[in-house]
């Protein structure tokens, strides 16, 4: 079968039953507008069925037949929630569906790879749960008979629809109902029986059309529904949840459908945002770039299983906004154009579990900065072709090595102030100490002034014991040491 | 060793300091160079700016002012095997042989400098930055390469001090060298600005220079803010180890001091015959500028008064006296070539007082009859040159004219002075956000908001005194700007705002790049090059010298101004016409009483003419009422910046009208201002304003007059007007006319304007309105094909014409010239020249093809002519081609109509459209 219809019955009622979470059991109606006395029963659930209350009754009527019957006013507010949310629900099973009534979607699951189509009809409803709403499902090999086949229940075959059920669904169009009735025509099969010339000969063209979809001969195109152009979803968990695994559980359900938005337009996710909101008004946002853009949300929720597996969170997580940056998918051939890597999200699945030890922003490869400022590293990000950044062309200041203190170790230094320079004269704390014998310097050493400026001065000492340090001076009295010259 | 604090006991000299007139490589002016080195009490300092002399004559200027010696050098780069190599001057032939080498260096970059060039009297330095890798062999054969060029006692090696690592070592190895092969070792700090804060400028300007940000600028800036200019002390405990090192620099300072550029060796040429090639001397040039003057009088005047023949005989006198003979035959054979050449000039400014320049032809104003006076432009208390500017017509005719100098004073004899552009507030932002990583965007944003570049001028801003990384940023430099660049896309919270501000402000009038003076030139019998470097200027076949104007008049070089007139352009194309046309007309003998022409400046019907042309010219000729020559040279003058600023148009123009009693500012001043109704609106008047209020000598007036057209800085004038102003108080002067005397002057000073300016000019405006009213085809034409120039469009010149009944026919390329033709008395026919986007060879060939035979046919036409796309559809466009096709419908007619002719009209208009607009 090619086409899935989503049939939402009762919809506008039962997105209201829905929101207020009534037990299913509960016979309810939706009344029209205007005074309760003179008002009818626009819908009923299943439940009010049971006691034969039926659309379009009196309320006094309904009530009559079911004292327990609740009624209900029509909210189009929660009615326009539950639409957004079923919409949401249909867009990450598909790409392509067509929204062709209020209740009702068709899907084209020729795109889609499923193991058995009851399969897929039972992960499909199992899947809706959370929706609270009654779902039927019908497959059909045209989008039509899909429909009929929704608008039975329990997956039965469309053409045992009644033509009755079909006249009041007003989805088809099924002119002269009275006149088959007449007729004795019970069944969509009984008018499928029937020979196609001579009933568009007696009844019209509109008749000879339901019997061609009886058929399976009359096959038209889905009017696609698109979803916005974003690739971001927020998720509210309510209460709050303290560890990672339902959130990881709902990631994986949204993921599906930011991968299938994507699909549609032709792009693949190059980078994972993640916004956490907690209990406590804190968030924390975290970028996750993936190496390989990629459309396969298992990947995805590898990276994110990855990050929140080391991920701390300083209070429950009350909200989650989730959101894929697009690009265009790489088409490569493996090792034609020099692939380092067979699957570099693998590799940077390995970098992200790795920074997690490590701790964030330690992880990359280091080069020196071009600067002036004395041993300053910075970490660039480890790519799959395992790039290092340019080195810059520093000519070496000093001709002995120097045992770097990394940090450098805060001291206590006993100076003097000649002109404009603080020498030193002892060192009074740290771990080497005593009166400073010889000294070369200062010098000074300063840049960044358009943007956190600094400043310093560096000073060559040699202890009484012949220790030679390296000593910096910063203003307005910080003495740092900076290394030991071997 | 000198005591603690007191600066004065050591004495010291900075031999290395670079301006900002080495272009980016320098942050300070050489004026604040050299006022700091005189506050630290340096006895002397070399300004070496790159490749050139540039900021030389500024800090010889400000060093006499502040008592103490500048010397010259200059820094050579990529020369040799040097990477920078300084040369300081010793005496005149050094500072001579110096500058022919710059001049090689600039014009011919490939010659070999030190062989072929003679380095006398020069002295060469080697420093840590001469050299890119600094190892012993190196430096070795370094040092015996210089001795070999410049001799043994003219190379020094300087130690540095800038407070680096490696620095000492480095120093060492200098210090050995120096010892080894007997080379004097000075010390310096090579300084690039002046104070400590500079530093984020030269930070800014390296990365200007290498084209980077301040972020990605990495080691190319500055390790630390150490190259100011330092203190005596300062130096001397920074090389206490290397005592001599200081010693020498002050034996070397002394040296070199014997050369100032007082004696620059710079000596105005002498008149050479133009037939034999021989140089006059001075008295042969007496003799010959009394013969011309003699022939000139002769053909200027057929009866000419006693006071005539003494003015002329008084002039010859003082000019023989002071030795400017020469000068007057070089101004008078420039503008007989110009004459010759049939090309229109006329001397300008003060030449106007001279009878010798109306006799030689110099200027057309006869002096004696319009009262002017000639000590204003000559008298034997003043020792400086005269000036005599000359107007030419714009474009290639100038160009001819200043190429005849270049080639009569070749090689290397004359050159046009430098112009220096400097960094205005649009540049200044936009270079200094380019550096801080601002986008362009930004910077397009601030020059579209900034509608008037005077709008942050900081120029009067107090500048710090202070030494210290806190004070980079004061805050009282935040001011209106702050707000325009909040508009232009930066808020104030950005970290990087307070240091765009502090970067503008500083880089606002710094010199940017050497221009060229509009028309400034300067020449030499025996080579400029030897007094100033030249450099090929961009302009073709054009050099240009390392000095301004103003340093120019400072040090004494004669320039003569040869201006380029967009109206005499036009003129002389008028009157070319008119001469075709059988019609010529000689300027010098139209009438100057012509009554048509003056009704014409009555009812401000000037659109096109010289000077009188503007809107506020216009609204005022009517109240005006010119019917003299005189009234025409006060309108020029009255509609100028000075007398709008002075509030002085109203009372002119309410005297003339008799709405407002005519009144002297003082009773002595009748005789002064009789002839403007009470108002000084002459230089000439405010000078001999204040002679007879303040008792000014003649010399004290010329000071007055240099300080009124000075425009570089207010520093003379505020001098100028203090002494005044003590005058007037000696003699008891009410404060009311002090003040009264004051503003005019200060009125003056923004844009003075001489009366012997404005009698040329109104010569200039007469006759543009005469041609006006008498051969109104021929000035339009005249007009038209010289744009663009003066107030107002072509459609409005040809809105104009129309009204003057002279009717403009289209382009055509039947009809059509390059040029705008006249046709007749009231007909133009527009020319291609007036086509955007035709090319010049197409014109060409256009005319030429039409020579042989007329296009037959649009396809002929296009055979022929082959124009591109483009132009075809210019073409088409601009209904240049209607004749074609009319012609063929014409021909069609007279021999012939088919039958089918609405057809076949169609199918050509058809064709017509397909072959233009496919």
């Amino acid at each position: 079968m090619n086409y899935a219809a989503l049939h939402f019955r009762d919809f506008a009622l039962s997105s209201l039953l829905a929101r207020d979470g009534t037990p299913p059991d509960q016979p309810a109606a939706l009344l029209s507008s205007g005074e309760r006395e003179r008002s009818h029963l626009i819908a009923v659930n299943q439940a009010a069925r049971q006691f034969q209350i039926q659309p379009g009754f009196r309320t006094t009527r309904g009530l009559a037949r079911c004292a327990d019957l609740l009624l209900l006013d029509p909210d189009f507010t929660a009615e326009k929630s539950a639409r957004s949310e079923t919409l949401a629900f249909v867009d990450s099973l598909v790409p392509d569906f067509e929204l062709t009534t209020p209740e009702t979607y068709l899907l084209d699951l020729s795109t889609l790879l499923m193991a058995s189509e009851a399969d897929w009809i039972n992960q499909t409803l199992s899947a809706s749960n959370y929706l609270a709403l009654p779902l039927q499902i019908g497959l059909g090999k045209t989008p039509d008979l899909a429909h009929l086949a929704s608008l039975c229940p329990n997956q039965a075959d469309p053409l045992t629809l009644k033509l009755a059920n079909l006249a009041l669904a007003k989805t088809f169009p099924l002119p002269h109902a009275p006149i088959l009735q007449l007729w004795g025509l019970q069944t969509l099969a009984d008018l499928a029986a029937l020979p196609r010339q001579g009933l568009a000969e007696r009844l019209g063209k509109e008749l000879a059309q339901l019997h061609d979809i009886a058929h399976g001969k009359h096959h038209r195109l889905l009017k696609l529904y698109r979803v916005q152009d974003h690739y971001h979803i927020t998720h509210q968990f309510e209460p709050p949840v303290a560890n990672h695994e339902p959130l990881l559980f709902m990631a994986k359900r949204l993921l599906q459908t930011l991968c299938n938005r994507l699909h549609h337009h032709q792009r693949a996710a190059a980078e994972i945002r993640l916004t956490l909101a907690f209990d406590n008004g804190a968030a924390n946002t975290r970028k996750l770039i993936l190496s390989d853009p990629t459309l396969s949300p298992d990947v995805l929720l590898r990276a994110l299983h990855t990050y929140l597996e080391t991920f701390k969170a300083p209070a429950p997580i009350e909200e989650f906004h989730l959101e894929l940056i697009p690009t265009l998918p790489r088409h490569a051939q493996h090792q034609l154009f020099s692939r380092g890597l067979k699957d570099p999200n693998e590799f940077a699945d390995t970098l992200r579990r790795l920074s997690g030890i490590v701790g964030p922003n330690r992880l990359g490869i280091p080069h020196q900065l071009d600067t002036h400022r004395p041993d300053i590293i910075a970490l660039s990000p480890t790519t799959p072709d395992f790039k290092t950044p340019p080195v810059p062309d520093i000519p070496p200041i000093n001709h002995l090595p120097l045992k770097r203190h990394r940090p450098p170790i805060p001291i206590n230094v006993a100076s003097e102030k000649r002109g404009r320079h603080h020498h030193p004269l002892a060192l009074l704390t740290g771990p080497y100490q005593g009166q400073i014998h010889k000294t070369r310097g200062p010098f000074p050493l300063s840049g960044s002034w358009w943007e956190n400026g600094w400043q310093q001065a560096q000073w060559d000492v040699e202890l009484q014991n012949s220790l030679l340090l390296q000593l910096a001076f910063s203003p307005p009295k910080k003495w740092h040491l900076m290394g030991i010259y071997a | 060793m000198a005591p603690d604090g007191d600066l004065r006991v050591i004495q010291n000299v900075e031999l290395l300091a670079k301006s900002n007139f080495s272009f980016l490589r320098g942050a300070s002016t050489p004026e604040e160079l050299v006022n700091r080195a005189a506050k630290l009490g340096h006895q002397s300092i070399a300004l070496v700016d790159h490749m050139g002399f540039y900021g030389s004559a500024r800090a010889h200027a400000e060093a006499q002012k502040v008592g103490i010696k500048a010397i010259t050098g200059a820094t050579l780069e990529s020369v040799s095997r040097f990477h920078q190599l300084t040369i300081l001057n010793k005496s005149q032939t050094g500072y001579q042989n110096l500058s022919r080498l710059l001049t090689s260096l600039h014009c011919q970059p490939a010659v070999d400098v030190f062989t072929h060039h003679d380095l006398t009297g020069t002295h060469a330095i080697l420093s840590p930055e001469s050299l890119l890798k600094l190892t012993k062999a190196n430096l070795l054969s370094a040092a015996n390469h210089l001795l070999r060029h410049f001799g043994p006692g003219n190379v020094s090696i300087a130690l540095f001090r800038h407070f680096r690592r490696g620095e000492q070592r480095i120093n060492q190895l200098l210090s050995d060298l120096g010892d080894f092969l007997k080379i004097p070792v000075i010390a310096s700090n090579s300084p690039t600005y002046s104070q400590h804060s500079d530093r984020l400028l030269s930070d800014a300007f390296t990365c200007l220079r290498e084209h980077k940000t301040l972020d990605n600028a990495g080691h190319l800036l500055e390790r630390n803010g150490e190259r100011f200019l330092k203190s005596p002390e300062v130096i001397h405990n920074a090389f206490t180890s290397y005592p001599r090192a200081f010693h020498n620099s002050l034996a070397l300072s002394q040296e070199c001091s014997e050369f100032s550029l007082e004696n620059l060796g710079y000596r105005f040429p002498s008149y050479r015959d133009s037939d034999t090639g021989k140089l006059f001397t001075n008295r042969e040039q007496c003799e010959y500028l009394r013969k011309v003057v003699k022939n000139g009088f002769k053909k200027r005047f057929c009866n000419f008064s006693k006071k005539h023949y003494q003015q002329i005989d008084n002039e010859l006198l003082t000019i023989e006296k002071l030795g400017f003979s020469g000068y007057f035959l070089i101004v008078w054979d420039l503008v007989r070539f110009a004459r010759s050449q049939g090309i229109l000039c006329q001397g300008r400014g003060s030449a106007a007082n001279s009878l010798v320049c109306y006799a030689i032809g110099v200027t057309s104003v006869d002096p004696v009859e319009s009262g002017l006076l000639f000590e204003r432009f000559l008298s034997e208390n003043r020792q400086s040159w005269p000036d005599i500017d000359i107007d030419f017509p714009s474009g290639e005719r100038r160009e001819s004219v200043i190429q005849y100098v270049y080639q009569k004073y070749a090689p290397r004899g004359a050159a046009m002075t430098a112009n220096v552009i400097t960094y205005k507030p649009r540049s200044a932002f936009r270079e200094m956000s380019k550096i801080l990583g601002f986008p362009e965007s930004i910077a397009n944003r601030f020059t579209d908001l900034c509608a008037s570049p005077k709008v942050h001028d900081a120029s009067r801003e107090p500048v710090s005194e202070e030494i210290s990384m806190s004070n980079y940023y004061p805050g009282d430099k935040v001011m209106e700007l702050a707000g325009t660049i909040e508009k232009s896309g930066i808020p104030p919270s950005h970290p990087r705002f307070r240091p765009l501000l502090q970067l503008y402000h500083a880089v606002l009038h710094c010199p940017r790049h050497l221009g060229q003076h509009s028309g400034g030139m300067v020449f030499c019998d025996d080579g400029l090059d030897h007094v100033v470097p030249l450099q090929p200027a961009a302009m073709e076949n054009r050099t240009v010298m390392q000095w301004d104007k103003d340093d120019c008049e400072d040090l004494g070089i004669v320039k003569v101004d040869l201006l380029g007139l967009g109206m005499l352009a036009a003129m002389e194309d008028a009157l070319s016409i008119c001469e075709r046309r059988g019609r010529p007309v000689n300027l010098s003998k139209i009438p100057k009483d012509d009554p048509a022409t003056y009704d014409l400046l009555c009812r401000a019907d000037t659109v096109g003419t010289f000077q009188v042309e503007s809107r506020a010219q216009m609204a005022t000729l009517p109240i005006m009422q010119p019917r003299k020559f005189y009234d025409l040279a006060v309108e020029v003058a009255i509609i100028r910046p000075g007398p709008i600023v002075g509030d002085l148009v109203h009372p002119y123009l309410n005297r003339r009208t008799g709405r407002e009693q005519i009144e002297y500012i003082h009773p002595d001043f009748k005789p002064i201002l009789k002839r403007t109704l009470g108002v000084p609106l002459f230089q000439e008047q405010v000078l001999r304003m204040a002679m007879v209020i303040a008792g000014f000598s003649g010399v004290e007036a010329d000071f007055l007059r240099k300080a009124m057209s000075f425009k570089r800085s207010d520093e003379r004038m505020n001098a100028i007007v203090n002494k005044l102003k003590t005058r007037m108080n000696e003699r008891q002067v009410t404060p009311e006319v002090q003040q009264r005397v004051i503003e005019s002057i200060g009125s003056f000073a923004l844009y003075g304007f001489p009366e012997s300016h404005a009698i040329s000019f109104a010569l200039i405006a007469y006759a543009s309105c005469w041609l006006k009213v008498h051969r109104p085809a021929e000035f339009y034409c005249g007009l038209i094909n010289n744009q663009p120039m003066g107030f107002y469009s072509v459609n409005t010149l040809l809105q104009d014409a129309k009204r003057h009944g002279i009717r403009t026919k289209p382009i055509s390329v039947i009809h059509s010239m390059i040029s705008t033709e006249v046709i007749n008395d009231q007909t133009l026919r527009l020319g291609f020249h007036r086509l955007k986007g035709l090319r010049q060879k197409t014109m060409e060939r256009l005319i030429e093809e039409r020579s042989f035979f007329a296009f037959a046919s649009l396809d002929d036409f296009l055979r022929r002519i082959r124009p591109n796309t483009k132009e075809r559809r210019l073409l088409a466009a601009t209904g240049a081609l209607n004749d074609l096709y009319r012609k063929s419908s014409i021909v069609e007619m007279l021999f012939g109509k088919p039958s089918n002719y609405h057809s076949m009209i169609f199918l050509q208009t058809r064709q017509l459209r397909n072959k233009f607009w496919k």
